[in-house]
């Protein structure tokens, strides 16, 4: 080594080692201490909403670290609606429902674990619906399977069990549907049952007919997974009454006057001949309201146009519209409930017929005055 | 040497780097942090709320397109919140054809939440409060509001707290809005009952058009009061291109517009800035920025004259001489002629289309002040009395503001001829209201119905009128 490059040498070292210096003078950055007020986390005892609170707390955040949020916050919904709270009234009556209904329906069917690992963390109720601009509103949603935000609490009747299970008890388990297929697909074999027979604009526009096409419900056109939804939570919440009338307008022909396309076209399933003259020209299609069945002399069931007679002062027969649209509305359903059944049992472990079994006995046997006992005897 | 002097260079600006790596953040601005300043924040308001009794009137906008409701807040520590207004919209809760304003007081939750900075949230439904941010369709309107409603709002960022005014915005549609606090014995009922009355008593529908006044006596032409949805025009200006609306809202003790009016005085160029307004005790609205600039109705002697007008004399609140000293010597003579013969009333008002033409292109004519005694007799075959208007025409002389005097020359209609010929004192009563000046004035000049117009000559003498539209 020349004496040149000697001190290069010493040079590169003093270099390096005022680098070194610039840098680790700046180690001694440490972390401070919270920059938020270091309070604890208690419940006020002298708040008017504690026991509400303090059932929230033992009941849902430290069982299942989620918080029941009924106090609006705006900042937490989409805000391109425009949403109320709800009442502090119906929010108890949801939060006791919900757990009931919900939560420990999974804790006994698919363990105490399955919703500390898969449920929302958050649920958000809100007073009003959300309209969308083609006037549909929403009830429910599940967001990146953390928050599920329920709508319209503030139209709750606790004595209508049918708007309850319409409105609430279903949303609850069809957003939690979405939260499951967000978190492990469901088989794409789904998406193939009725694929070009979903509308997401204009499926509000549907009636009873959608049934033949083999959805559960108008929503479940929307889209496949509003479908896969659908189908999960009304096969846990309807009665079976409820599921035979849905089997029933599954497998009836429709037709309607008008265009296919029409947004507004209505859909028969009987018609009738004017005059009982049977011919094309006479043909009109009838409301179901309009008909009765009677049974003939000879055993068979047999249609007519209520309170209208013929010119021979006779019973104007009605028929049944033929089903011509190729699909087997009653056979694409049940594959369909067959999947997510499938899913459901494989990928979860979870048996959706005891679901719905144990779902069905609670719907018809909860006592509204019991339930809330739990948070209004709370001291 | 010049490697040197590279290195040396390179060196210096290291060890600069090295330097300023080592300059720390700046010395904290604020004692505590963002959150402990924000936390502070939520607590300072919130006892504020609370204080003295947590009482408070908050000025209630929700757009331009309806006026401003006043609500009641009683804040308590616990989280409760009595909210209670008085409107029509609280009526059409419970009564799909109601249109008054109904009282309604509920019990609900408020908390002071901390977002980008403190937001006073009523964060569960009040059924009195929140159905102006409810999407669902106005019930009373034509157009279909589904989805979004009045379009209120029921959170509000608390900008500012001066001399008991908590100074607030709508968080989502970015209203501003005005808190004041009331004292906690305040009764919600009587106090916005007495809200709604002074709303029926500034803007009468009798008085449809009324004038904003400027310093210099410039005026605007303001109309729709009684609806809060205010127009406003220049006097000298276009009634349709320079009209400019702006809704109000009637408080406990005046008017607050939803945002500042911008006046233009057009005779000195002077702008003007004004929004809230109290009422004073001549019942002209005062503005609390500028206390020259007021609302009233037109000046007196020109109201007497308004020809929309017509004004019906009140007995009851007259004095017994002067005017109403004839008043009763006709009455009298009408009764001592036929016992079922009576003088009905008497109604004077000002017909534009009378008088001496003085435009021949409008047509425009002078105008004549008609007194019209109305006296029920028989009149040609007709059986039983009839009640005939005997009209008895005057000009006007008007003096400063508030004075008039009405001349006599005689004129009259065919039935005063006919029936001054029969009762004497017809002609005595016409006569005398052309012999006096009379001194106008009003418990309101904001909405001046009823008129005191006394004797200039003897204030003792005076007679009441009561206005309404003809």
């Amino acid at each position: 080594m020349t004496m040149k490059s000697m001190k290069y040498y010493l040079m590169s070292l003093l270099m390096g080692a005022i680098f070194a210096m610039s840098f680790t003078s700046c180690s001694d950055d440490k972390l401070g201490e919270t920059i938020f007020p270091d309070e604890e986390d208690v419940l006020d005892p002298t708040s008017a909403t504690y026991q509400l609170d303090k059932w929230l707390r033992d009941n849902y955040l430290n069982v299942y670290n989620l918080e029941f949020r009924y106090k609006m916050e705006d900042v937490g919904t989409n805000m391109n609606y425009n949403l109320v709270p709800a009442t502090y009234e119906n929010s108890l009556d949801l939060a006791v429902l919900a757990k009931y209904l919900w939560f420990d329906v999974y804790a006994k069917i698919a363990g105490p674990d399955f919703l500390k690992m898969y449920g929302p963390r958050i649920i958000h109720l809100i007073g009003s619906p959300a309209y969308e601009s083609t006037g549909s509103m929403i009830l429910g949603l599940a967001e990146g399977g953390i928050k599920v935000s329920l709508f319209r609490v503030n139209e709750m009747n606790v004595n209508n069990p049918l708007t309850m299970n319409e409105f609430y008890f279903k949303t609850m388990h069809h957003e939690f549907a979405h939260i499951l297929h967000q978190t492990k697909s469901y088989p794409v074999e789904f998406n193939t049952y009725s694929v070009g027979r979903y509308d997401a604009t204009n499926w509000t526009y549907r009636g009873d007919e959608v049934h033949s096409l083999g959805f559960v419900t108008a929503y479940a056109s929307e889209s496949y997974r509003e479908d896969f939804a659908e189908t999960i939570a009304n096969y846990i919440v309807l009665t079976d009454s409820q599921w035979a009338r849905i089997y029933e307008l599954a497998a009836r022909g429709w037709a309607t006057t008008s265009s296919e396309d029409d947004l507004f076209a209505v859909y028969y399933s009987f018609f009738y001949y004017t005059n009982n003259e049977v011919g094309e020209e006479n043909l009109n299609y009838i409301d179901e309201a309009d008909v009765f069945t009677e049974v003939d002399s000879e055993g068979v069931e047999q249609l007519y146009y209520k309170n209208n007679r013929d010119s021979n002062g006779n019973r104007i027969k009605v028929y049944p519209v033929p089903d011509t649209d190729g699909i087997d509305g009653v056979a694409v359903i049940n594959k369909k409930i067959e999947i997510a059944r499938t899913w459901l049992r494989d990928e979860w472990g979870v048996d959706l017929d005891a679901l719905r079994q144990e779902v069905q006995y609670r719907q018809q046997h909860y006592d509204m005055n019991e339930l809330r006992k739990q948070v209004t005897d709370i001291q | 040497m010049k490697k040197f002097l590279n290195i040396s260079l390179l060196l210096l600006g290291a060890l600069s780097m090295g330097l300023m790596s080592c300059n720390h953040e700046e010395k904290d601005i604020f004692d505590e942090s963002a959150a402990e300043r924000l936390e502070n924040s939520k607590n300072y308001f919130s006892n504020i709320l609370v204080d003295q009794g947590g009482k408070w009137q908050l000025e209630y906008f929700t757009t331009t397109g309806e006026p401003g409701y006043i609500y009641l807040f009683t804040f308590e520590k616990n989280g409760t919140v009595t909210i209670s207004g008085n409107n029509k919209y609280i009526g059409l809760l419970t009564n799909p054809n109601n249109k008054v304003p109904v009282f309604g007081s509920a019990q609900s939750m408020w908390e002071v939440i901390t977002d980008d900075g403190p937001v006073l949230s009523f964060n569960t439904y009040n059924k009195n409060f929140h159905l102006f941010a409810d999407p669902e369709d106005i019930p009373d309107t034509e157009v279909d509001e589904q989805g979004y409603g009045h379009n209120g709002d029921y959170e509000f960022d608390l900008m500012k707290y001066s001399n008991d005014t908590l100074y607030i915005e709508g968080k989502k549609h970015g209203v501003h809005m005005i808190m004041t606090r009331v004292p906690a014995d305040v009764d919600d009922n009587t106090y916005l009952n007495e809200v709604v009355a002074l709303k029926d008593s500034l803007f009468h529908a009798k008085i449809p058009t009324v004038y904003l006044n400027l310093p210099s006596g410039y005026r605007y032409v303001v109309s729709g009061g009684a609806s809060l949805m205010l127009s406003f025009y220049p006097e000298t200006g276009d009634a349709i291109s320079e009209t400019e609306s702006y809704n109000a809202v009637v408080t406990h003790d005046g008017l607050t517009f939803m945002y500042p009016l911008q006046l233009m005085d057009s005779l000195t160029m002077t702008p003007y800035t004004v929004q809230t307004f109290k009422l004073a005790p001549d019942g002209s609205l005062v503005s609390r920025e500028n206390p020259e600039i007021s609302f009233t109705a037109d000046i007196l002697n020109n109201l007497v004259i308004d020809s929309k007008l017509q004004w019906t004399l009140n007995l009851k609140q007259s004095s017994d001489g002067g005017f109403i000293e004839k008043y009763n010597e006709l009455s009298d003579q009408l009764k001592a002629a036929n016992k079922n013969y009576s003088l009905v009333k008497v109604v004077m008002y000002f017909d534009k289309t009378l008088g001496e033409e003085i435009n021949p292109v409008t047509h425009e004519h002078a105008g004549k002040f008609v007194l019209a005694p109305t006296i029920k007799v028989k009149v040609g075959n007709k059986p039983k009395p009839q009640n005939v208007d005997c009209k008895f025409y005057y000009d006007v002389e008007r003096e400063g503001e508030d004075v008039i005097g009405f001349k006599y020359n005689g004129d009259m209609d065919s039935f005063a001829s006919l029936n001054s010929k029969l009762y004497s004192k017809l002609l005595d009563l016409a006569s005398y209201l052309g012999t006096v000046k009379y001194h106008i004035s009003t418990a309101s000049l904001l909405a001046p119905v009823t008129l005191k117009m006394s004797e200039t000559s003897n204030e003792s003498n005076y007679i009441t009128v009561d206005v309404s539209r003809r």
